[in-house]
């Protein structure tokens, strides 16, 4: 019975969630001129869009409901904690550090931030890993592939 | 031009010297993505695209295309040896692969799931050099109603054919649609959705989604979760690969149908690999006298879904190529590397470009023989690659995915941007949201809504111009007619369950 209700919690989850975004994609696409049938403006595409959004969150909900009592699958798990701090940590700390000092010690910083979600490499081996993929990039895109990209700067 | 004349002009472009080395990367690259779980085509295909502009069209398309098929040979390998999928397209071939396995016959079963592999690919190749022409020049009568028809019935029917909820299927395509109308409207100029932000004006790039919601979020959902792997460590030996003679005839029928629903698959719009091995392991079972011996080891359930995503994976180019429509998520990453190329897809690219065209064929038939060659003899190779640990792959995945997003236009709203939709579509796939639909929108969303705009101006706002004209009125016809039927399938199937 627990699990009936909390499936059904995600269903309305997952339809509140689209019908939110059409919900908001009506109100944004009326501030754009609509035009008539005949040469339709810039809102008017968006606007149907929206609205059909809209009525998939509600097929989702009716979907749910008749889906009640069935066996499903279970989506995927969340990740945990730790893991979605240190991957979004990896991927901005190479936004950050790439204008500033380039390529090499962006790829560096991302590698080794990222990988310590997983926990199960050594600090002598993570270090290992962030300065091999480091060169590899460098070799790869710099030197054979002539990516305009700054190796290091400062 | 005479049929020879095409192959041989695909030929001569296909051996040339860059073309043959970047198919040959391209294919090397997909077998390995393959082999390993975790990592699929399309996160690769939309990391590796930014590179692709650097190397002339017919070159980039190939080696991408080769990433698509190459992954489908190397699928299996997880498949069989650990019961994990290395791509969508192989789940299906756990179910009876590793079983076969697991009784000691994992070289018969990974000699039939190369074999199948290659007649499904080379089907797919017959049918895409014999469909492709005809459907163009029939496209090239299409007006712009027949375009948003088509449009709309690849949609729904990416929506509607698929193991996933409908309506959450049909909220990713609409979301994907409402994403592509970001930035400058090219009718009026206007700023649509850009939240005052110089950076959003050229719209979300295709590249910084996908490799978002495909590259970061696989990355979110699997880091800390695949730990080590035991590959079955036994040495495979070539003798030991061989079938039966009987099961060698008990293989045929099933890879011609299963080839054959591959290429239905494959050729309609928005369905792809992955759906095709679904419904062609269904069918075997069906049509078995024995259907009590799948799922534990029976050789028509390795063939006939592995000759199926094969088949599929090349016919997902007919539609692609003949009239700019994408086969499933993974070309339409592809359509969208031709589009920066400056090549308009559609059925006038085979009058224009019928080098790449051929060429791309031809790379076809080279990939799939390398691929053959690539898979068995060094099969030792493809088993060691399985033991990479995750938490040595996934760091450079990032790395990768962070210099793709960055060397587009050198910009670091584009990392930020990918992150968030990393981030976002690890929560969407915890709610049960596929996010290949959304993919397809993003792509055909421009094109929908010219094509729509353009239908009405030339019918003077007569919005029944999309079912007047007898081509377009055809397509919206078949388009209802998939929805009506998947709905009734899915409420016979719900009566049945509370009975």
């Amino acid at each position: 019975m627990f699990s009936l209700a909390r499936s059904l919690g995600q269903d309305s989850v997952a339809a509140l969630a689209v019908i939110a975004l059409g919900a908001y994609g009506v109100v944004e696409s009326l501030g754009y001129p609509l035009g008539g049938l005949r040469n339709i403006g810039p809102g008017a595409f968006p606007l149907i869009v929206s609205i059909l959004l809209v009525l998939s969150g509600a097929l989702i909900l009716a979907e749910g409901v008749a889906a009640l009592g069935r066996e499903r699958e279970a989506p995927p798990d969340l990740a945990s904690f730790r893991v979605m701090i240190f991957i979004v940590a990896g991927l901005l700390a190479f936004a950050f550090l790439m204008p500033r000092f380039g390529l090499a010690p962006a790829i560096a910083a991302c590698v080794a931030l990222s990988a310590l979600a997983d926990g199960s490499l050594k600090p002598w081996q993570v270090a290992v890993l962030a300065a091999a993929i480091a060169c590899f990039c460098a070799v790869v895109f710099v030197l054979l592939l002539n990516l305009p990209l700054d190796l290091v700067t400062w | 031009m005479s049929f020879f004349e095409n192959i041989s002009l695909g030929l001569s472009v296909a051996l040339s010297f860059s073309t043959l080395g970047y198919c040959i990367i391209g294919v090397t690259v997909g077998m390995f993505i393959g082999v390993l779980p975790g990592l699929g085509p399309l996160a690769t295909v939309g990391m590796l695209l930014p590179l692709t502009f650097y190397v002339p069209q017919t070159d980039a398309i190939v080696m991408l295309a080769g990433i698509y098929y190459g992954s489908m040979y190397g699928g299996s390998t997880a498949a069989i040896l650990l019961n994990l999928p290395g791509t969508a397209g192989a789940a299906v071939t756990c179910l009876d692969g590793n079983p076969l396995a697991k009784s000691g016959r994992a070289g018969v079963a990974l000699f039939t799931a190369t074999l199948s592999s290659f007649f499904g690919g080379m089907f797919g190749l017959v049918i895409v050099a014999s469909f492709t022409p005809i459907l163009a020049r029939i496209a090239l009568s299409f007006g712009s109603q027949e375009y948003a028809a088509l449009i709309v019935l690849g949609l729904l029917s990416a929506a509607m054919v698929g193991n996933a909820s409908k309506g959450r299927s049909l909220a990713m395509a609409l979301v994907g649609l409402l994403i592509s109308m970001v930035g400058i409207d090219p009718n009026s100029g206007a700023n649509r959705m850009t939240f005052g932000m110089l950076s959003l004006a050229d719209g979300l790039n295709l590249v910084v989604v996908t490799t978002g919601l495909f590259g970061i979020a696989e990355v979110l959902s699997n880091a800390g979760r695949i730990g080590s792997r035991d590959a079955l460590s036994a040495r495979i030996r070539f003798r030991d690969m061989l079938p039966t003679a009987k099961e060698a005839r008990t293989a045929i029928a099933p890879a011609l149908r299963g080839s054959s629903i591959g290429a239905v698959l494959g050729i309609l719009p928005g369905t792809g690999a992955a759906l095709s091995t679904f419904v062609a392991y269904a069918v075997e079972k069906r049509v078995s006298r024995t259907p009590e011996r799948f799922g534990q080891g029976a050789i028509e359930g390795v063939v006939a879904p592995e000759s199926a995503n094969n088949s599929a994976a090349q016919t997902a180019f007919v539609p692609t190529l003949s009239l700019g429509i994408p086969g499933d998520a993974i070309v339409a990453i592809m359509l969208g590397a031709l589009i920066i190329h400056g090549i308009v897809p559609g059925p006038q690219l085979l009058r224009d470009h019928p080098d790449l065209f051929w060429g791309l064929v031809a790379s076809f038939l080279i990939g799939n023989v390398i691929l053959l060659f690539l898979n068995l003899p060094l099969i030792s190779i493809w088993v060691r690659i399985l033991r990479i640990p995750y938490s040595v792959l996934y760091p450079a995945i990032l790395a990768f995915i962070c210099v793709g997003v960055y060397s587009i236009r050198n910009s670091v709203f584009d990392v930020v941007a990918a992150t968030m939709f990393g981030v976002v579509g690890h929560f969407m796939r915890r709610l049960g949201f596929p996010p290949a639909p959304l993919l397809l929108g993003l792509v055909l969303g421009p094109f929908l809504e010219q094509n729509f705009r353009r239908s009405l101006m030339l019918s003077r706002g007569d919005i029944m111009t999309f079912v007047e004209r007898p081509i377009s009125g055809g397509i919206v016809a078949v388009t209802i007619l998939i929805v009506v039927y998947m709905f009734w399938s899915d409420f016979r199937r719900s009566r049945r369950s509370k009975l």
